[in-house]
């Protein structure tokens, strides 16, 4: 092995290193031959507003019960771009985030009334929309942002200071991240409220906005979109023979949608790739 | 929060000695031109990977035996490297944690917690001491944060524990495709596919490592002043040299935040040093790559939200019982600007 001396000494101690570079020790950044494709920006600018999903089976209100409820969640990683990083191996390497990352969760609840007798207290008629919009600067916090995600070849952002997206009910969060919360009048509060799932659900799951993975052959980005769709029906009826000025029957439906985007986001994305792997190493 | 920039750069800059070899950009003398004009100095910290540690490498199990007493005054900790007599186990998890210390890694991996014949709690605390040797506490990434592999420690040329800040002040600069090739390559000791040091692969430079020696005080509180306020900045830095407030000057630059203890398993005891702690010698302090927070930080007045923070500061978010005493944050940054910009709309 040969060495070319670019470590460092004191020139009057000869055994004391001065400098802070090795010659056997390897660079962990690009190579300048590869450069332009192993060490790039790809500057994000994210419009992609999401339709709502529509798939939860109706639910079946079991017999001697009042409600029931049934729901379904739609993860997407949908790929938004890619480029040859020109090694025909795995590299090395990580993504750097920084930027200015919103995260938009909007949700819509619908909910019918089928009234017999006296006038429900229960809900209503009506359509209502949230939408909550938060905008989270992506500091270049390198150890952070080289963290894998639950996909092995993947580089990404986590554990930023969001996280998780969520749409309620209720005035106030107890909980971090962004929510799409709708204001539903008092008078129909009481049927949504009897499933507290409905008024956190969470849609991102503390995933990452972005997935930086590199494969073989190419350099992918990745966007995480999530759906949810959640259907309560809702059975309350009184019946004395009586009083029959007071009996009643009614059945409230609530149709609750969510998803997240990211529409608005300006972000840099920076790739350095090492001209070697991993297995080199060990 | 805020910082002052007198405390926040340290004045104990490195010296600029060059004891090694400068490759100057074409047009400019490898002697007399400023830092950004060279291609390559053999006195800049780059990053370099000095280890790779196999963390499930075949050593010897070890354990250790803590005891946690609570009073008013605070807490107390009493470890043992033998088996308290009678000790009777009933619960058992995983538990792993990773510390670099100057010539070894802790790497944490099972706890278990019972009761001795005289009804004091203990917890037993399984590792493993892997040698790394480097004689520094090094900065390290894990292999899965940046490859498909997972169970390794790579650990770099960059010291935790030493308290720096490198003079460069020229911006990053656009990358000059002639230079390709200055001849100068060193093999390593990884073998034949991995090049050591060479004068055309491209690194990004520490600008500064900072630690708690030259940072403003944390805000401590507890009996004996243990915790930290999860809320206090415990380290600054800026590129800023004099008192002037330049929006956006924290771009090109990226941050590292490790949390430090004078215990391998991520205690702080305040009052004693890691050399005094039974067991554990003179390795310390331990740094672990727990979960911080880098935030930007304006020059005066509350934290910022905004990403153009004169400064940057490592915040110890809901971890202020861990009672950091040896934090360390590592400033880097890129000479050159990506050579490939492409901007997408998606």
């Amino acid at each position: 092995m040969s060495d070319y001396g670019f470590a460092t000494y004191d020139e009057k101690n000869p055994k004391k290193r001065l400098g802070t570079v090795n010659s056997k020790w390897p660079i962990f950044g690009p190579k300048y031959v590869d450069i332009s494709r192993s060490f790039k920006t790809i500057h994000i600018n994210d419009t992609y507003s999401p339709s709502y999903k529509t798939g939860t089976a109706t639910p079946v209100i079991p017999a001697g019960e009042y409600y029931a409820s049934t729901e379904k969640r739609w993860h997407e990683k949908q790929l938004i771009h890619q480029f040859e990083h020109g090694y025909n191996f795995r590299p090395m390497g990580y993504a750097v985030f920084s930027g200015d990352l919103v995260v938009n969760v909007k949700c819509t609840i619908t909910q019918t009334e089928v009234i017999t007798g006296n006038t429900s207290s229960y809900g209503g008629n009506f359509t209502l929309d949230g939408l909550a919009t938060q905008s989270i600067p992506i500091l270049p916090d390198v150890k952070r942002q080289m963290k894998a995600s639950y996909v092995s070849t993947a580089y990404s952002p986590t554990e930023l200071a969001l996280g998780k997206y969520f749409f309620g009910i209720q005035d106030t969060s107890e909980y971090g991240g962004v929510r799409g919360d709708i204001i539903v009048p008092d008078s129909c509060l009481d049927v949504i409220k009897r499933d507290y799932t409905v008024a956190s659900e969470y849609l991102g799951d503390g995933s990452v906005p972005y997935v930086v993975e590199i494969d073989d052959k190419y350099v992918k980005i990745y966007r995480n979109v999530y759906w949810l769709d959640f259907w309560l029906k809702f059975y309350s009826s009184y019946y004395n023979a009586s009083y029959p000025q007071y009996n009643y029957t009614h059945s409230v439906d609530d149709r609750i949608k969510g998803a997240t985007s990211y529409a608005g986001t300006s972000i840099d994305c920076t790739i350095y790739l090492a001209p070697y792997r991993l297995e080199d190493l060990i | 929060m805020a910082f002052d920039l007198k405390t926040c750069n340290t004045p104990r800059l490195r010296k600029r000695a060059d004891y090694g070899v400068r490759v100057a950009r074409p047009g400019y003398d490898a002697n007399e031109c400023a830092q950004n004009q060279l291609v390559f100095n053999s006195n800049w910290p780059i990053i370099q990977i000095a280890e790779v540690i196999d963390l499930n490498k075949d050593v010897e199990t070890r354990y250790v035996w803590l005891n946690e007493t609570y009073s008013e005054s605070g807490v107390t900790r009493e470890w043992r490297e033998t088996e308290p007599a009678g000790m009777t186990y009933n619960t058992g998890y995983e538990q792993t944690g990773i510390s670099v210390g100057k010539n070894y890694i802790w790497y944490q991996t099972y706890n278990e917690s019972g009761i001795d014949s005289d009804n004091n709690y203990w917890q037993k605390i399984t590792y493993k001491k892997i040698y790394h040797g480097l004689g520094y506490p090094p900065m390290f990434y894990m292999s899965e944060d940046i490859s498909n592999i997972s169970g390794y420690l790579i650990i770099t040329s960059v010291d935790l524990s030493v308290d720096i800040d490198y003079p460069y002040t020229e911006g990053a600069t656009m990358f000059l495709g002639s230079l390709s090739d200055y001849g100068i390559a060193g093999s390593s000791k990884f073998g034949k596919r991995v090049p050591g040091l060479r004068s055309d692969m491209f690194s990004k430079l520490i600008q500064a490592v900072k630690t708690e020696k030259t940072s403003n005080s944390p805000i401590r509180y507890g009996p004996n002043l243990e915790y930290i306020s999860p809320e206090a900045g415990i380290l600054y830095w800026s590129p800023l040299k004099k008192l002037e407030n330049y929006e956006g000057c924290l771009e090109p630059y990226e941050a590292v935040g490790y949390y430090g203890f004078n215990n391998p398993f991520g205690y702080s005891d305040v009052g004693v040093d890691y050399n005094e702690l039974s067991g554990f010698g003179t390795d310390g302090p331990y740094y672990r790559d727990d979960q911080a927070i880098i935030r930007a930080v304006p020059y005066s007045g509350d934290a910022s939200d905004s990403i153009f923070g004169d400064g940057v500061a490592f915040t110890d978010l809901g971890q202020g019982t861990y009672g950091s005493k040896y934090a360390s944050m590592v400033i880097i940054r890129s000479p050159m600007v990506s050579p490939e910009y492409e901007e997408i709309v998606v």
